[in-house]
């Protein structure tokens, strides 16, 4: 999936799952849209290697503090999105 | 006592209150304390377990093979803990923000423990210690996030690469796991640590600061900077051609050590609090000392002279002759030098009689992790009454004038047994462990 593909909010909701289940062992009927990543047990510095594992794979800037404990996955999938727009955007007037 | 362990007056020396004139420093001495080793876990090339491990030493079976991550490198053979996988034992959740040498000490450990029957559900905590050696820490994490920096940029740094890799965080990590929230250190002695780390354990005890010490030693160095060094170094058998001879302690051939990865644990008990919960015991580690050789910072003294201040004054505290060692489980590295200043020391500080074994031959050198290893094999010979051999060994080098078993093992009576270890930097490390 690459910044170009447009992703829905289902589908990028899936690869936040895929991410945070293989990569962080969170369990996978764990992650829903209401689930907050404090829930999921992941801290500051867990946080910190997502936005990196997810700049990568979405080819997005993400920065350190995008993300905080208190988040709904609903509410990150949202900000996701936002942020692939707007990269998009800026890479079509480049 | 049914287990109290054989207690022998060493001429000279007091053990009332009061300055003594007996030893050099002046100072009273005192009993010999016997802390009891109840609980053994184990992770190394021989296998992911102590039974699979001490078979494997048992049976001589070397471990040593050219593994793919250490392609490129001038040497890639290694004594790599294959079977072990840290994601399976102890859950990805757990496991993605531990390096691999800290997964292998809280398997390990949780082993250690549940082998001594233990439950940390139910101990105080403020009473177990966690002490563990360690000579490079998290050095695969630090090297791997090293490449990314270098690769993709400082943003791109893990934030958890500090307590991944800070040496210290193993045994933090291990109080963690098992709630043991006495006195927590790590210390580096280079290949010496683990048997340092037995030896504080054991002081630890001794002045009551803890009933229990979960104690060992972990490594997991087989990263491209450490090998490349250490062959640079001209420390590594070369011998690819045949790995299951590249590490051959005491062998007129040998020509280096073989690199390894482990971990070993060791619950340590004060012997009153062993005795009031009817714990089984190993062995009683029953004398540690330690020197420096204050000289060069990878040579040994030829003469093993500072090798041979920690050995005796490891008899001293164990209060034994040297007549009384039935058994040297030793540093045995592989290397020229070591094998022929450590064959020299034992030769005239303990005699010829002792069987001599170096576990080497089989797991490797697992460096900050050694030490711990071959007590606790030390520990299983005194429990089981057999000296393993020591693989890789067809032909002792005639400058070594011991007893250094090869081949099979061998069923003897040990009442008594020596555990050396010496690291670079001359710092030098003995244990003296009884029979239970």
């Amino acid at each position: 999936m690459t910044a170009s593909a447009h992703p829905s909010a289902e589908q990028l909701q899936d690869q936040l799952r895929s991410e945070l289940v293989t990569r962080f062992g969170v369990e996978d009927t764990d992650v829903t849209p209401e689930t907050t990543f404090g829930e999921l047990g992941l801290d500051s510095l867990a946080l910190v290697e997502l936005s990196d594992v997810l700049q990568s794979v979405l080819e997005i800037p993400i920065a350190d503090d995008d993300f905080n404990g208190e988040q709904k996955i609903t509410d990150v999938v949202a900000l996701l999105r936002g942020k692939l727009a707007e990269h998009a955007g800026a890479q079509g007037r480049a | 006592m049914s287990h109290a362990p054989r207690t022998r007056a060493v001429e000279g020396t007091a053990t009332t209150a009061g300055p003594s004139r007996g030893g050099p420093s002046g100072r009273r001495r005192t009993e010999p304390f016997h802390a009891a080793i109840t609980g053994i876990g184990m992770i190394t090339a021989g296998g992911p377990d102590t039974a699979r491990t001490w078979e494997a030493v048992v049976q001589g079976r070397p471990t040593t093979a050219l593994i793919p991550e250490l392609a490129g490198m001038p040497v890639q053979l290694a004594c790599q803990a294959t079977a072990f996988d840290g994601d399976a034992v102890l859950g990805r959740r757990a496991a993605w923000r531990l390096d691999r040498c800290t997964q292998m000490a809280l398997v390990a450990g949780r082993e250690a423990v549940a082998d001594a029957g233990l439950d940390p559900a139910g101990w105080d905590g403020a009473r177990v210690g966690t002490v563990l050696g360690s000579a490079l820490g998290g050095i695969g994490t630090w090297q791997r996030e090293y490449d990314r920096l270098r690769e993709l940029g400082p943003e791109r740094i893990s934030p958890l690469t500090i307590p991944m890799s800070l040496p210290n965080l193993i045994a933090g990590q291990l109080a963690t796991d098992l709630r043991a929230c006495g006195p927590s250190l790590v210390t580096s002695t280079a290949c010496a640590s683990g048997t340092t780390a037995l030896g504080v354990a054991r002081d630890l005890l001794r002045h009551d600061s803890c009933d229990v010490v979960i104690t060992g030693g972990a490594e997991s160095s087989l990263v491209h900077s450490v090998v490349a060094a250490f062959a640079r170094a001209g420390a590594l058998s070369r011998n690819a051609e045949d790995p299951e001879l590249a590490s051959r302690p005491f062998d007129k051939d040998r020509d280096g050590f073989v690199i390894a990865e482990a971990a070993a644990i060791l619950v340590l008990e004060h012997p009153d609090h062993a005795r009031a919960r009817g714990a089984q015991v190993y062995a009683y580690l029953s004398g540690y000392g330690a020197s420096a050789d204050a000289g060069h910072e990878t040579r040994p003294d030829p003469e093993g002279a500072g090798a041979q201040r920690a050995v005796e004054s490891a008899l001293r505290d164990a209060e034994l002759f040297p007549i009384e060692i039935d058994h040297v489980n030793a540093h045995g590295t592989s290397t020229p030098l070591n094998d022929l200043a450590e064959g020299r020391m034992v030769r005239r500080v303990i005699g010829g009689h002792p069987l001599v074994t170096a576990a080497k031959g089989v797991t490797g050198h697992s460096l900050g992790a050694a030490g711990a290893v071959e007590a606790a094999l030390t520990a299983l010979t005194l429990k089981h009454q057999v000296v393993p051999p020591t693989a890789g060994l067809r032909e002792t080098d005639p400058a070594v004038d011991l007893d250094v078993v090869r081949g099979t093992a061998r069923k003897e009576a040990v009442e008594a047994a020596l555990s050396n270890s010496f690291g670079f930097g001359g710092q030098n490390a003995a244990l003296v462990l009884t029979r239970a």
